[in-house]
């Protein structure tokens, strides 16, 4: 974020810091209202004084006012030098489409483990996700998923029959 | 995979006539939920019954620590299992605590208990340079400064806390009662001198007192402790205090009759032998095998005496 | 005691049978510690029944070897896979992990073996030779002076994470508010909880540094276009470090293992808090600050000395207080229990062999481990890198899944790993540092409870200025805060000064 960028590549850069910031502001500020609006509405013994204790409504209050502080600190230094950025990165909004999709995956562990059972949901999350990182790799994508579920399996017997652990 | 062999076993049961499955119970290993960490009381008791308890029914009984949410994740696991005898578990005071003190708490009547293990009752100990010589000294003490004297306890809720709270209402004192994460560093605490009294239960204390760095003034029972017969009890000083933790043997609630009766009589067969009892009073444990229907009343006892406390020091979100 | 001691080990533990059980617990600690998500705690839960049927000495050297092993194989996890097993593997992976990217997972390894024994041997040798003294020492620790070394962390940590002051402030709050979400141990009153059972009981730091590190570093590399995508390179052949570099490391390795004894040997510190103060303290130390988390040995090497220093340090409290310093020594001491032995200031009268049994035990365990992992754990740890990139990635993930769970057995854990990989993920998109979150949740909720806690017995904080442990590390703190942001401030008035910006 020099002043004074010498080449594209730079300024390109220090565009997206200054969208960084922005972002990071915003989502700060988000984050602090929405928990203080739960914090403040919360029912039953949070709010009450404590005596010499000074509570646990204090601490919360201090963090929520520290994050809405640095979220405006990064949201005002944003906005100051969006005025002066030359050059902003394309918005590569559309490349993170695989880690959505991983987490995804992921998230759906606990539910398929509700109506299959985990020892067929992992290997086939494993699979998949196996599939997906392997995209436009030499190998075959059917190869790449059996040795991804034949992973996902021996992972579950690892931790199951190993370790007991009762998935 | 615990959901697909129960599919599993609710097709064979559709196959077959359903007493006829439960006269040959139990034919599987059974799960014995344990609501807090490896090491802890909780689960040093639990390992204890579980491995004589697999030697009377025949079949291998698995102890599983579903640890958090302050022992709640665990109870949740029993009251949400298949009542069919093969998830069971312990529980203690803090359960029957928890129904009226939290959110979304499991409360008894998901639960069916099975037999009753045996007190943990409150103890005072005071640290060996407090001027504190007997109870009396201490209750002068406390009446002469009320709010002063600090106390270390669990949390509120907790069952030192509880039995601190149960000594403060019967004999009308008030304590400064400093709340410490587990009996660990309550003990560390009055070792260290930063309170000067602690209501957790005895053998958390019976080394220290051996050693001369604390002394206990009294317990909070109505006989004295099996591993400290010289502690009085506090009536025994003309205190009307009785309060404590406990443990309790329970499954979900909706068993079948018969499996319940058949794990009801196994764990009191356990609890009653010679040979465990041993074992568990060398461990410090202090054992009254009781069946289903005793040790039912013997909770709802507990409960009866402990609502009234919970609701005095305002901790009550979900009344009765 | 010296001669018992000796005695004892070649006696009576360099038997068949005793050496033997020793290896199988090694082995198994080592395979099961680098495993994320499965720490000491639970590889020794799962050994716990195995000790049944066992006399006492047996047991416990069963059970040591599998702590003091496990303790050195959640390096692994952390440098391979930039998966933190245990709260103190979190910052072994800062500069770990970086050496693995650059091909020298090997050789971190190595460092981090290397450290972990001679962590666990002065360790071993402070509690063998002082644990009286310093168990008196962490009894005066009450919570003033404990508020005031969290404080001192805290100071420490944000001194240590380098990038932009805002946006750590920004991590740092957030990581904090983190550690309130549950029941204060205080009042008992829920907070962020949103009226569910599940969060009652807090976010625990295994799954939230798992899906923080673990799970966001995946993401971020499948994002990668194809062009950009390399696997990690050849391990080059160096794995052990010459003896002129390890020379070098001999101060650092000292250091942390004294703090990390002494920090072990207060109850409930634990790891996570020696090993952010001796990585913050080396870097403090150091004359190429800037060069930490690229890849330093000596990023490895402290907070791995002090991890395994630990263990000496939390048998101390065990040992002469029989109070269990963390959820490891707990188990032990249900070990001791079930073998109806009541560990305290009488065990040693009582039961003196045992003593000198469970000390050479240990040492023992810390000999086999070194040579185990030395000769065959990291040859075969470094074959994990040779597996195709594809199915690593998956493995990594699922294994995030598993291990979130395996924690505690509990499926909320699963779901925080899974939020705080994307939150992650987030972080490093928007160029924010990840280690002011994980540290503000690991030790926020330790400085609120001992700061409240302080006030209520004591009335007013001025107590901090009257006990001399409290008043040079609050003050120290407050140096260490206030001095390079009063800097930093200067030079924002002296116009506008050039930002370096990185993780």
């Amino acid at each position: 974020m020099s002043p004074t960028p010498n080449n594209p590549e730079e300024a390109e850069a220090a565009g997206r810091e200054v969208i960084n910031d922005l972002v990071s502001g915003g989502l700060c500020l988000a984050l602090a209202s929405g928990l203080a609006v739960v914090h403040y509405s919360q029912a039953g013994r949070l709010h009450d004084d404590f005596n010499r204790d000074p509570g646990p409504a204090l601490l919360p209050v201090i963090l929520l006012a520290a994050l809405a502080l640095a979220g405006a600190g990064l949201g005002l230094r944003g906005w100051i030098a969006l005025a002066k950025a030359r050059a902003f990165p394309p918005l590569a909004l559309h490349t993170a489409w695989p880690a959505g999709l991983a987490v995804l995956l992921m998230a759906s562990f606990l539910p398929l483990r509700e109506v299959i059972g985990a020892a067929i949901a992992l290997p086939l999350i494993c699979g998949a996700l196996a599939v997906l990182a392997g995209r436009g790799e030499a190998a075959r994508w059917p190869v790449t998923a059996a040795l991804g579920e034949a992973t996902g399996l021996a992972l579950y017997g690892l931790f199951h029959f190993g370790l007991s652990v009762p998935l | 995979m615990k959901k697909t062999l129960s599919l599993a076993a609710a097709m064979a049961l559709s196959a077959f006539a359903s007493g006829a499955v439960a006269q040959s119970f139990p034919e599987s290993p059974i799960t014995w939920v344990v609501n807090w960490p490896a090491g802890g009381g909780q689960d040093t008791t639990s390992r204890l019954v579980a491995d004589r308890l697999s030697d009377v029914l025949g079949v291998p009984v698995v102890v599983e620590n579903y640890d958090g949410a302050g022992g709640l994740t665990g109870m949740r696991e029993l009251a949400n299992a298949d009542p069919d005898g093969y998830t069971i578990g312990m529980l203690g005071s803090s359960s029957i605590i928890q129904q009226y003190t939290t959110d979304e708490p499991v409360m008894m009547d998901q639960l069916q208990v099975l037999s009753f293990f045996g007190p943990d009752p409150g103890a005072l100990t005071v640290g060996a340079d407090t001027p504190y010589e007997t109870l009396d000294d201490y209750v002068a003490a406390v009446k002469e400064a009320p709010g002063d004297v600090p106390n270390g306890n669990d949390p509120p809720g907790g069952a030192s806390y509880i039995s601190a709270a149960i000594m403060e209402s019967s004999l009308g004192l008030e304590l400064n009662k400093i709340p410490y994460a587990g009996y660990a560093p309550t003990v560390t605490a009055l070792l260290g001198g930063e309170v000067q009294s602690a209501t957790v239960p005895l053998p958390q204390v019976l080394e220290h007192a051996a050693s001369g760095d604390v002394r206990i003034l009294g317990v909070m029972a109505g006989s004295p402790h099996f591993l400290a017969p010289d502690v009085p009890t506090f009536a025994a000083q003309g205190y009307d205090v009785l309060a404590g933790d406990f443990r309790a043997v329970v499954g979900p609630a909706g068993m079948p009759a018969d499996v319940a009766a058949t794990l009801s009589e196994a764990l009191v067969e356990v609890l009653s032998s010679a040979e465990f009892v041993e074992a568990a009073n060398a461990a410090g444990y202090m054992i009254e095998p009781l069946g289903a229907e005793e040790a039912t009343a013997r909770i709802e006892a507990f409960d009866a005496q402990v609502y009234p406390v919970l609701e005095a020091a305002e901790l009550v979100t979900n009344p009765k | 005691m010296t001669q018992d001691l000796l005695a004892t080990i070649f006696a009576d533990l360099f038997t068949f049978s005793m050496i033997g059980l020793a290896l199988l617990g090694v082995v198994l600690g080592l395979v099961f510690g680098a495993l994320p998500g499965v720490s000491s705690t639970m590889a020794l839960a799962v050994m716990l029944p195995f000790t049944y049927g066992m006399e006492t000495a047996p047991a416990m050297v069963l059970m040591l070897a599998v702590f003091f092993s496990s303790v050195y194989a959640g390096s692994v996890s952390a440098i391979l896979l930039n998966i933190p097993g245990t709260p103190g593997a979190m910052i072994t992976l800062l500069d770990g992990h970086a050496m693995a990217r650059k091909g020298e997972a090997a050789e971190a390894m190595a460092y981090a073996l290397i450290a972990s024994i001679f962590g666990g041997i002065i360790g071993w040798i402070l509690l063998v030779a002082l644990a009286p003294t310093i168990a008196g020492y962490a009894l005066r620790f009450g919570s003033p002076e404990y508020a005031a070394v969290v404080l001192f962390g805290l100071a420490l940590v944000a001194y240590a994470s380098s990038g932009d002051t805002l946006r750590g402030l920004a991590a740092g709050a957030i990581g904090l508010i983190v550690g309130l979400v549950g029941r204060d141990q205080i009042t008992d009153v829920p907070r962020f909880t949103f009226g569910t059972a599940d969060l009652q009981g807090g976010i625990d730091i295994i799954p939230l540094a798992i899906g923080l590190f673990g799970v966001a570093e995946v993401l971020v590399l499948m994002t990668r276009p194809k062009s950009e995508m390399s696997e990690i390179p050849e391990t080059r052949a160096r794995t052990w470090p010459r003896w002129r570099s390890l020379r070098a490391e001999l101060p650092t390795a000292l250091r942390a293992s004294t703090i990390g004894t002494f920090v072990g040997a207060i109850p409930a510190a634990g790891s996570a808090v020696a090993v952010a103060l001796a990585y913050a303290c080396e870097k403090r130390l150091s004359k190429t600050p800037e060069k930490f988390g690229t890849g330093l040995p000596r990023g490895v090497v402290a907070p791995e000395a002090a991890n395994n220093a630990c263990v000496g340090g939390a048998l101390i409290p065990m040992m002469t207080l029989g109070i269990p310093g963390d959820s490891i020594t707990a188990v032990l001491i249900g070990v001791l229990l079930l073998h109806g032995l009541r560990p305290g200031p009488g065990l040693f009268e009582s039961q003196p062999d045992l003593i000198v049994t469970i000390y050479g035990a240990l040492f023992v365990a810390i000999i086999l481990t070194a040579l185990v992992a030395g000769a065959i754990g990291i040859p075969v740890y470094r074959k994990i890198l040779k597996i195709p990139q594809r199915i690593l990635t998956a493995a990594v993930l699922i294994l995030c899944l598993l291990g979130a769970y395996a924690v505690r057995n509990a499926v909320v854990d699963v779901w925080v790993a899974i939020f705080f990989g994307t939150l992650g993920f987030a972080f490093i998109k928007l160029n924010i540092p990840v280690l002011p979150l994980a540290f503000g949740a690991v030790l926020g909720p330790l400085l609120e409870e001992n700061l409240r806690r302080t006030l209520v017995i004591h009335g007013d904080v001025g107590v901090f200025f009257e006990r001399p442990i409290s008043l040079v590390l609050v003050c120290l703190s407050f140096a260490i805060l206030l001095v390079p942001l009063a800097l930093s401030a200067l030079s924002f008035l002296r116009r506008r000064p050039r930002r370096h910006s990185g993780l």
